[in-house]
């Protein structure tokens, strides 16, 4: 912190930004530039979003050596590859399957003050998970996507109920966080951002409610059905 | 002269070979004369000479088959049935005191077949609808058709038929077309009395008595001539239809006393029968279904399951009884095997047990009369179809009642089949080697071979698909099919192949590994094996990573997650590794005890040639250590104390912590040996507080070729045993950096499989945990310690405060050395234990002793195993 400005200093904000190579069952997997903290995290986060593992049972071991991360599933010679279309780190032999997708069934509602909180106290590039009670989980990264990532990762790791959770994020709503939170069953993602069209759609059609342009004064609901907003 | 002989009072009875029959009554007589006066003819009955009454079953099967074949079933109430020589169950049907039939199953068709004589065609011949087969008599020719085989143009079905020949009839048999005509006789109608049993009953009842006050006589006799040394008295009960004939006997005589051996093998009916007969249930000793893993199903001439089953636990049971006089219902017409056995007879095996055959000379048909007249309740598995009861899987048992038992006890017999077929698999054989019973034999006799010949069946290599094989766990199969178990503990035993067939008393030189360990091993040479810490490749990758994983396994099963963890060849490698990377020399004092394991020793004796000092502290009288000793013995000098954890004699538990805060406060650095400990108790390194810990992967479990040491962290690092491949971080002209992880000290390639086998046995500890471990030790280590105890001349060495105490226990027995007591027990009850100084040379010369005998437990040990022990070590002191 400045002493005389009393704002942060620059250098103080600047993010570290390392690479991490990931191998799965012996085998290269990806390498994504991330922030250094929580690989731990991002790694698991990714593998479940990726339907790579479905429990935190199907990890055996995870050994993080610099900059390698190195996961072995319990039955490493079986493999499931079932990966979507990202807009964020290196997943670009998926494809987006709308049939596959599973509609929010949850009926989870966060009050206006918590939306308004989650979002405003956010860093930029940062993502976070709160429920009702308060903030579970929060991270800065070089990206929204990874960000979001590390915060699944965290929740899978912590067991956390995704379904009474809701996202919040402080950048721009597209694709791949809506995919995230779908699969993870998450009712609610909030941004300061205004989100992209496909996202929208998407997430009309699966009843995920996005709420956007989050500001002291004002929100925007985009999506009209299960408005998981309450008074 | 035999025992009988002696006694002057009478001859032996004679083996009966015919049946007579009174014609008057029409009923079959135990002696030659009918009560209504009359002589009864004298009807042949061929070897082994047993017959027996028909019973429900029976009667229903030979009445459903006459039928089948000739429209009709004129059969008598009372119809006896001889065994005679087949390839299965083969039976002379006896009926109106003629032979008129045999009765036979076919273990390749799976029917019943009833093949009638001459004998028969008096009463049959009037009420027959079919099954006749016409020849036309050429009366110019006046062919003689007896024993010749004759083509006819008939619809009847193919086998036993009745021969019309012009104006007399016969038996033959139809096949593809013709008729092999056994013989011709004229027939004139006969009709025959038709009573019931009872009547069979009332007019032997002269004789039933004979029978049974001869035989109660007998008991009596007996009873009273061993009375001194054999004041047990007691009837050995199968819950078969001869044991409850003796029983009632035997009652009747004063005899109070009746043991069941259970061997787990039994049919639900007998266990219900015998529960209400008021006798001692002896629970079952072996597990059968891990012990068929190993030894392939017994057979015939491979009864292997006998000593499991029945011969172990009937010496642990008189081991409580003490010499005994046991009366039992063999008899000569069982088999040709019993044929000839005496009045009493000595089992080799059980001399504790003088047997008593008071009903040898009884046949089956005396035994149904006898249990009939008294009205004594008997197994309702006779009346089922049944001929034998006892283990329900025995290779004596007949194809017939195994087919029987398909419809009976479906889910038994699918259990056996699965095991039978994974045997035939195994070996190669074809599937007559369970559709046939070939199983029964391991050398097929004479007639089965015939049988094969016939059929075109022979064992064939069947094709495999080897990777199926192999990929498959080892023993998973065992999992599906054993029995449920009281305890985790009991449960585990099936999880070690080695136990099924004999009792492991020597965990404490290297434990048993159970299938996981072996599996996670066999995985590993499969499917990626390859070097740790070398390559990119995947293979090497996974290798690498469950490598590294087992050890951080093991860190955290003993708490040293702050600490490195090396894995090395065993704790000896371990410990020193500790010894000459310290860089000790001229002037340095080491402490060590009276307690130490060779391999605790000797690394610092080593170092006496460098002018490093070592002194060996004493143990109590009450094999414990000398704190004070200890205490006394650390100087400024001193620069390490190392001790074992628990002894690998005595089993004594060392006070570890108390000895680290004597370090702390002397700044000594401490070393435990954790051998004995870390297998068999809760260990926590920190708690602790020392700074070297090591201990052995193969006595936890792990494969062979594994040990650990943990260093501290803050611990100076020590010289590496080898340095080479894998343990720099950089390597130039100018110099070298050693790793400063586990890799510094694990030069070259390491035993990969062996620490991912330690890896998969931490799991499997852990599943159990360790506190649950000490606990089921315990009370073994207790129950043998006690029992030993009460043995005279049986000297154990042991702290008499048992929870300073694990479960090592080490005795022995005057007039024996060591290794005559291990050898014994090995050989005359398959019992492995431990014998000598067990490298603890110092240990027993201050004791005055060459050494001991050492039983060693663990989890997979169980009360069995230690009444086990107790009576052998019984038995060889009674022999002296």
């Amino acid at each position: 912190m400045n002493k005389e400005t009393k704002r942060a200093d620059p250098i103080d904000l600047i993010l570290e930004e390392e690479p991490v190579s990931v191998r799965l069952n012996g085998s290269y997997l990806l390498t994504a530039m991330i922030a250094p903290h929580n690989k731990e995290e991002f790694v698991t986060g990714y593998l479940f979003t990726e339907e790579l593992i479905s429990s935190l049972a199907d990890i055996e071991s995870l050994r993080i050596e610099g900059s390698n991360v190195s996961v072995l599933t319990t039955n490493p010679f079986k493999i499931s590859k079932r990966r979507m279309v990202l807009s964020g780190c290196g997943s670009s032999s998926s494809f987006l399957d709308e049939k596959r997708l599973q509609p929010i069934l949850s009926s989870s509602q966060f009050q206006k003050t918590i939306i308004h909180k989650s979002v405003c106290s956010l860093p930029p590039i940062s993502a976070a998970l709160w429920n009702s009670e308060g903030c579970l989980f929060q991270c800065s990264d070089i990206g929204i996507h990874s960000a979001a990532v590390t915060c699944i990762g965290y929740g899978f790791i912590h067991n956390i109920d995704f379904s009474s959770c809701m996202l919040a994020l402080s950048g721009r709503i597209a694709t791949d966080i809506v995919k995230i939170a779908l699969f993870c069953k998450i009712p609610l993602i909030a941004s300061s951002s205004v989100p992209t069209r496909l996202a929208i759609t998407i997430a009309e059609k699966m009843g995920l409610c996005i709420i956007c342009g989050v500001n002291a004064d004002d929100m925007t609901i985009y999506t009209d059905k299960n408005i998981a907003v309450c008074s | 002269m035999n025992d009988t002989q002696k006694r002057g009072i009478k001859q032996e009875p004679q083996i009966k070979k015919v049946l007579y029959w009174c014609e008057e009554c029409n009923i079959p007589l135990i002696a030659k004369t009918c009560s209504c006066k009359t002589q009864g003819i004298s009807i042949p009955i061929p070897e082994p000479h047993e017959i027996r009454p028909a019973l429900a079953f029976d009667h229903a099967l030979i009445t459903r088959l006459c039928e089948e074949r000739f429209g009709t079933s004129p059969l008598a109430h009372i119809i006896l049935l001889a065994k005679i020589g087949g390839v299965d169950r083969t039976e002379a049907v006896i009926m109106n005191g003629r032979r008129c039939a045999i009765l036979a199953f076919d273990p390749v068709s799976r029917e019943y077949t009833l093949s009638i004589n001459v004998e028969a065609l008096p009463f049959l011949l009037p009420h027959a609808t079919r099954g006749i087969v016409t020849i036309q008599k050429d009366h110019e020719k006046k062919r003689r058709i007896g024993g010749k085989k004759v083509e006819v143009q008939t619809n009847e079905p193919e086998g036993s038929v009745i021969v019309k020949y012009g104006n007399q009839y016969g038996t033959g048999v139809l096949r593809d077309g013709y008729v092999r005509v056994h013989e011709l006789v004229t027939v004139q109608p006969i009709s025959f009395k038709n009573p019931h049993w009872e009547e069979v009953i009332s007019k032997n009842t002269f004789h039933l008595k004979n029978l049974e006050r001869q035989a109660i006589r007998d008991i009596k006799y007996h009873i009273k001539q061993h009375a001194k040394n054999r004041p047990a008295v007691n009837v050995s009960f199968s819950g078969g239809k001869d044991s409850t004939a003796v029983l009632e006997l035997a009652r009747k005589a004063g005899v109070t006393s009746a043991f069941f051996i259970d061997t787990g093998l039994e049919f639900p009916e007998t266990l219900e029968f015998v529960a209400k007969q008021g006798v001692t249930m002896v629970p079952p000793g072996g597990d059968f279904w891990s012990a068929v893993q190993k030894a392939g199903p017994p057979a015939k001439d491979n009864r292997w399951c006998c000593k499991l089953l029945k011969l172990f636990p009937l010496k642990r049971y008189l081991e409580t009884i003490g010499p005994c006089l046991t009366i039992q219902g063999n008899r000569w017409y069982e088999s040709w095997n019993r044929s000839g056995i005496d009045i009493t007879t000595q089992n080799p095996a059980n001399p504790l047990q003088l047997n008593l055959s008071p009903i040898r000379h009884w046949r089956a048909f005396e035994v149904f009369l006898y249990i009939w007249w008294q009205e004594i309740p008997y197994s309702s598995l006779y009346d089922m179809g049944f001929e034998r009861i006892g283990c329900y899987l025995c290779p004596a048992m007949l194809e017939a009642e195994y087919e029987l038992m398909r419809v009976t006890h479906p889910k038994m017999t699918e259990r056996w089949d699965t095991c039978l077929l994974e045997e035939a698999e195994k070996r190669g054989y074809s599937d007559a080697y369970v559709s046939y019973g070939l199983w029964r034999w391991k050398e097929l006799p004479a007639k089965m071979k015939e049988l094969c010949e016939r059929e075109g069946v022979s064992k064939m290599q069947k094709v495999t698909d080897v990777k199926q094989q192999i990929s498959r766990a080892p023993m998973e199969s065992v999992k599906q099919i054993t029995p449920l178990a009281s305890s985790p503990f009991d449960a585990a035993r099936g999880d070690f192949f080695l136990l099924s067939d004999l009792i492991y008393l020597d965990s404490a030189s290297t434990s048993l590994s159970p299938e996981s360990v072996i599996a996670a091993m066999i995985e590993y040479e499969h499917f990626y094996r390859a070097n740790v810490g070398r390559g990119v490749h995947r293979l090497s990758q996974i290798a690498t990573q469950r490598y590294w994983h087992a050890h951080e396994k093991v860190a955290q099963f003993i708490g040293g997650k702050k600490g490195t963890t090396v894995f090395t060849k065993n704790c000896t490698e371990a410990i020193t590794t500790v010894a000459r990377g310290l860089n000790l020399g001229q002037g340095d004092h080491i402490i060590t005890t009276l307690f130490e394991h060779h391999s605790n020793l000797l690394p610092w004796k080593e170092l006496e040639k460098k002018g490093v000092k070592v002194e060996i502290i004493p143990m109590t009288s009450e094999f414990l250590l000398d704190m004070d000793a200890l205490s006394r013995a650390c100087t400024k000098d001193t620069k390490l104390i190392s001790v074992c954890h628990v002894s690998n004699v005595f089993g004594s538990i060392l006070p570890v912590e108390k000895i680290a805060a004597l370090c702390r406060e002397h700044n000594i650095l401490f070393l435990v040996d954790g051998a004995q400990s870390v297998p068999h108790l809760p260990v926590d390194v920190q708690q602790i507080g020392c700074d070297f810990f090591c201990f052995s992967g193969h006595k936890m479990l792990g494969p062979t070729g594994t040990g650990v040491l943990w260093i501290r962290e803050g611990t100076p690092p020590l010289n590496p045993l080898m340095i080479g491949g894998g343990t720099v971080e950089h390597l130039s002209h100018e110099g070298y950096t050693l790793l400063s992880n586990y890799e510094r000290y694990e030069a070259g390639t390491p035993n990969i499989s062996g620490g991912i086998g330690l890896g998969a046995a931490i799991d499997y500890l852990k599943r159990f945990g360790m506190e649950a471990v000490r606990a089921h030790e315990q009370i073994l280590s207790n129950a043998l310690i006690n029992g030993l105890k009460e043995i005279q001349g049986v000297t154990v060495y042991a702290p008499s405060d048992l929870t300073q105490h694990t479960s090592v226990i080490s005795f022995t027995v005057d007039g024996y050395h060591p290794h005559e007591v291990a050898q014994y027990l090995d050989e005359q009850a398959d019992i492995m234990v431990r014998s000598g100084h067990h490298c603890c040379m110092p240990a027993m010369e201050y004791l005055g002793i060459s050494g001991t005998v050492r039983a060693s437990l663990h989890l997979y040990s169980s009360m069995s195993d230690v009444q086990a022990l107790i009576a052998g070590i019984k038995e060889l002191v009674r022999g002296q």
